[in-house]
């Protein structure tokens, strides 16, 4: 089957003042099938939104192919990506934000459809209500403004938007970070059953793991601006095959003390920044199991077991399934 | 005076409004005893900041303490005039919130704004400040304190500053640190480091804590006892194995389902 995303060796460099450059997206690899939920995290200043971005092209590429569809992203261009976008929609952090103070909830909804020529009048109006009821909002609403409503609420209007166009891709950037604990849990079941529904991709850029399981059924963990690890969401749960991957779950603190308080093993030292990315494997200054080898060669990523992949020299689990 | 057996902390009654809209916080009382952590959770909006303020007597304008009294080591905190506060403030009682820029002067290098809190703070007899502040930056595990003591808070790193940030609040010897959110805005190897980092340095002092969290795993990682707050009540409060294993109230209990 043919894949609905790939990306391919992409960078995205950001140049600053004292000739320094911000190495944000490095080398990252990535591919998303049609339908399917991939998770990807990695800790604050990774690259995940860049990437995000360099998907939709919403950032310069400096290096690499996107390919949707089958169409090369990287070389089209403005005018043949317009009719593309209505297949790629985003929903962002903040949803006070990207929601037009000005606007009522039924102007916001029915654009996208005009836009696109999806729909128009009272035909838009039907249509927008019927999304509204879709992500679990009255059709009365069409007539306020986004400040009446509350921010799980916002985001549910935002993702109702970007659903209006039937999108084969949806790219949810930290969607409930913002967001309380009681209403996260509640948008996440609303994208898990959108995607199931309309048979759409999404890219699910989170910190949270916990939100990653309820969700997808794959996770890339990337580090430093590439993809340190691919694998089946229970797989990766349950035997990481990078040392990193092992660190980010070892450090998630359970709710319950009895739980929380047991042993653990933490990297040490902070995380070094996008402008000194360590030679050979990024993660060796922080590594417990870093050798020699790993100062001076890069890990590329190769098969770990059944659609599993990582890129380590020394990964912790490697059994390949019979 | 107050004994190991007595609070450190006594609320009691606390209700805060803004202006004539309705309290914000209503009727909370609780205790924390020295050596203490007590963690304060609840949803966004439930009263947790301004509970934290009250005490510190920083509410934002209009905020005011409707009812109640604060009693810290036997003394009535919401009878104290200003000049009385800012002696208490970054002393005996510190505070260490969410984004430390807020806290950081900018334009200042790192070792003089540690040094500035020891000089405030510590008798002269106990060194110089610059040095309680070197040695301070150390015990917080920074790499190469010198080197980082001469640089501005803009060229460290998230994690880099939040040290920073705990080694002024127990340079001065707190009795009681309040932490609103210290560790979000880290990411979660770095945060578990802070964490510790916490408990190392309240342990060699004997510091009482108030911690503010969305977070419920680093309540159950870090507090002795946890209050659960909800639309400016305590509904719940008692040992984090209490609370977090078996809660009772229904509130607690949708919170926690919410994480499981
Ligand atoms: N326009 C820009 N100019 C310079 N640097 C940038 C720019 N945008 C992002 N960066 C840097 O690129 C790196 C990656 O940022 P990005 O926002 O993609 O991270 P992220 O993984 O989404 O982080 P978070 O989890 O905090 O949202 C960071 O070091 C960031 O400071
Ligand atoms: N300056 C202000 N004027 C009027 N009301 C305020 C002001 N500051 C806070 N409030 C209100 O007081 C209530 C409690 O706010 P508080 O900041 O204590 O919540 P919180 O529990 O700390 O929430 P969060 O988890 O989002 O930090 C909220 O309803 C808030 O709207
Ligand atoms: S390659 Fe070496 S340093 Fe990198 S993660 Fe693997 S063991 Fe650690
Ligand atoms: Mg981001
Ligand atoms: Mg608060």
């Amino acid at each position: 089957m043919q894949e609905l995303v790939e990306m391919r060796e992409v960078m995205v460099h950001f140049p600053l003042q004292r000739g320094e450059t911000v190495r944000a997206v490095d080398g990252a690899n990535l591919t998303l099938a049609p339908g399917e939920a991939v998770g990807l995290v990695g800790e604050s200043g990774c690259g995940k939104s860049t990437l995000a971005r360099a998907l939709l092209r919403l950032v310069p590429l400096s290096a690499g192919e996107v390919w949707f569809d089958g169409k090369p992203l990287h070389r089209l261009p403005e005018r043949e990506l317009r009719p593309l976008r209505r297949q790629m929609q985003i929903v962002f952090q903040d949803p006070m934000a990207s929601l037009n103070p000005r606007l009522r909830i039924g102007h916001i909804l029915t654009e996208p459809l005009e836009v696109h020529g999806l729909a128009r009048g009272k035909q838009a109006w039907q249509q927008a209500g019927r999304l509204l009821e879709r992500v679990g909002l009255s059709p009365e609403y069409l007539n306020r403004y986004p400040h009446e409503f509350s921010g799980g609420q916002r985001q549910r209007i935002c993702i109702a938007r970007a659903i209006a166009t039937q999108p084969r891709l949806l790219v949810a950037d930290e969607p409930t970070s913002a967001l309380d604990l009681s209403i996260r849990a509640q948008i996440h079941a609303l994208l898990r059953d959108l995607q199931r529904e309309l048979n759409m991709a999404i890219l699910f850029v989170t910190h949270d793991l916990h939100a990653v399981r309820q969700v997808c059924s794959r996770v890339l963990v990337m580090y430093l601006g590439k993809m340190v690890e691919s694998a089946p969401a229970d797989r990766l749960f349950t035997a990481p095959a990078h040392p990193y991957t092992h660190a980010l779950l070892d450090a998630v603190l359970e709710p319950k003390p009895s739980l929380a308080r047991r042993p653990r093993n933490l990297p040490a030292g902070d995380v070094p920044t996008a402008l000194r990315v360590p030679a050979g494997c990024r993660f060796h200054t922080r590594c417990p199991y870093a050798q020699e080898r790993c100062r001076v060669e890069e890990p590329e990523l190769r098969a770990a077991g059944e659609g599993h992949q990582v890129a380590c020299h020394y990964p912790l689990s490697t059994e390949t399934e019979p | 005076m107050s004994t190991a057996f007595e609070p450190l902390l006594r609320v009691d009654g606390l209700t805060v409004a803004f202006g004539q809209e309705p309290p914000v916080v209503r009727e909370v009382s609780f205790e924390v005893m020295p050596g203490e952590t007590v963690g304060i959770v609840g949803e966004s909006g439930s009263g947790k900041t301004m509970t934290a303020l009250s005490i510190m007597r920083l509410l934002p304008p209009g905020g005011r303490i409707v009812r109640g009294s604060i009693l810290f080591a036997g003394t009535p905190l919401h009878q104290y005039s200003e000049a009385q506060m800012r002696q208490v403030r970054g002393g005996d009682i510190s505070m260490v919130f969410q984004d430390p820029f807020t806290c950081l002067n900018p334009v200042m290098r790192i070792g003089e704004q540690v040094a500035e809190a020891a000089r405030l703070h510590r008798d002269r007899a106990e060194g110089d400040p610059y040095d309680l502040a070197l040695q301070m930056l150390r015990a917080v595990h920074l790499p190469d304190p010198d080197r980082i003591a001469r640089r501005y808070p803009h060229e460290l790193s998230g994690g880099q500053r939040q040290r920073v940030m705990i080694a002024m609040a127990f340079i001065c010897h707190p009795r009681l640190l309040i932490a609103d959110e210290p560790s979000t805005a880290l990411d979660v190897t770095v945060q578990l480091q802070i964490l510790h980092l916490m408990r190392e340095m309240q342990q060699q002092q004997r510091t009482a804590v108030l911690l503010i969290t969305h977070d419920i795993g680093v309540v159950a990682y870090t507090c002795d006892r946890v209050l659960v707050m909800h639309e400016g009540q305590i509904v719940e409060s008692g040992s984090v194995y209490e609370v977090l294993e078996h809660p009772r109230h229904p509130y607690t209990q949708r919170l926690l389902e919410a994480v499981a």
